[in-house]
């Protein structure tokens, strides 16, 4: 990685640029990653990234396998799946259910009255 | 939208016959899926969709538009998770600092970064990856867990997330970033060996 640039101000003196980003260090960057990767960034900022990424290959490597992860999370489906429901947890839910259908037609009754 | 959702919504809370058994056939699955990721066990995960669907039909007139059905559904499961939460034994909350999810020594900028994301399909999509997915989702904290449930596996929007989950759009993409990586670092620690000697990519 690069070695350290020396520049005023106390962020500048802890994170360290990249040698051709003036701009943006690893640390900025890492932290608007996924903000990049979902589009969620102004042009500006995406513009300071890329330039970064040009000429910072752990960064590059880093937003791929970011990247990578994300996509892996989304075709993610757990294993496992519901066992059948079983007849009583059925029964609990049509009860539920039925009383909400009867709750609406006497609303639905009862405004029609008053109408 | 699918006009098939619009008409579902539209028979279950008319009643028609029918409406009810496709309602359950159709979205018990996907509230499991969540709540299974939540939970981490099939029977609590199967608890969180009966109580779910319940609330879901005792508050049916609450639902105004059936396009937001997906987010209604998931933030009565969201609210059922919680419940669950204070009842079992969820891994404990831990704020997680980008400082301490970045790799390498404070104050320097990345050290050399394996880069498993080119490894073939059949090393990457395959069940003992999958397993690695779910312990590194189980491994999360709650609320990093939750978001990234929600916006990466059930593919919902910033927006969508904020509202079912009641924080800032700001704050799920914060820690959806944070949740992510510690994906990432964990799925590095297992990819690793695979990779040993590869090139960095360019």
């Amino acid at each position: 990685m690069s070695k350290k640039e020396r520049k005023p101000g106390k962020r500048r003196a802890r994170a360290q640029a990249a040698p051709t980003s003036a701009h943006m260090d690893c640390r900025e960057l890492f932290a608007l990653l996924s903000q990049y990767l979902d589009a969620e960034l102004k042009p500006e900022a995406c513009s300071e990234i890329e330039r970064h990424l040009k000429d910072c290959a752990p960064c590059v490597a880093f937003l791929n396998t970011l990247r990578k992860t994300a996509e892996l999370c989304r075709q993610y489906r757990p294993a496992e799946a519901p066992r059948p429901l079983r007849q009583e947890a059925r029964e609990q839910l049509r009860a539920a259910y039925q009383a909400a259908c009867l709750s609406r037609k006497s609303k639905v009754q009862g405004s029609k009255s008053k109408v | 939208m699918e006009q098939g959702l619009v008409q579902l919504v539209s028979d279950l809370q008319a009643g028609e016959r029918g409406a009810f058994d496709r309602f359950v056939e159709l979205y018990r699955p996907k509230i499991f899926a969540f709540s299974y990721g939540m939970c981490g066990h099939r029977e609590d995960a199967e608890d969180v969709a009966q109580e779910t669907l319940l609330q879901a039909f005792r508050r049916l007139d609450t639902l105004r538009a059936p396009e937001a059905l997906n987010t209604w559904l998931l933030r009565i499961a969201r609210n059922a998770c919680l419940l669950k939460h204070r009842k079992s034994k969820f891994a404990p909350e831990h704020e997680m600092s980008l400082q301490e999810l970045m790799p390498g020594k404070d104050g320097e900028g990345l050290p050399d970064v394996p880069d498993w994301s080119r490894l073939p399909d059949e090393e990457l999509l395959n069940a003992e990856m999958g397993e690695q997915i779910r312990q590194a989702i189980a491994k999360l904290a709650p609320k990093y867990r939750m978001v990234l449930l929600l916006r990466d596996v059930q593919q919902l929007s910033t927006a969508e997330v904020a509202a079912i989950v009641g924080i800032t759009e700001e704050a799920v993409k914060t820690q959806l970033h944070r949740a992510r990586l510690a994906v990432r670092e964990k799925l590095t620690r297992y990819l690793k060996p695979r990779i040993a000697g590869a090139p960095v990519s360019p």
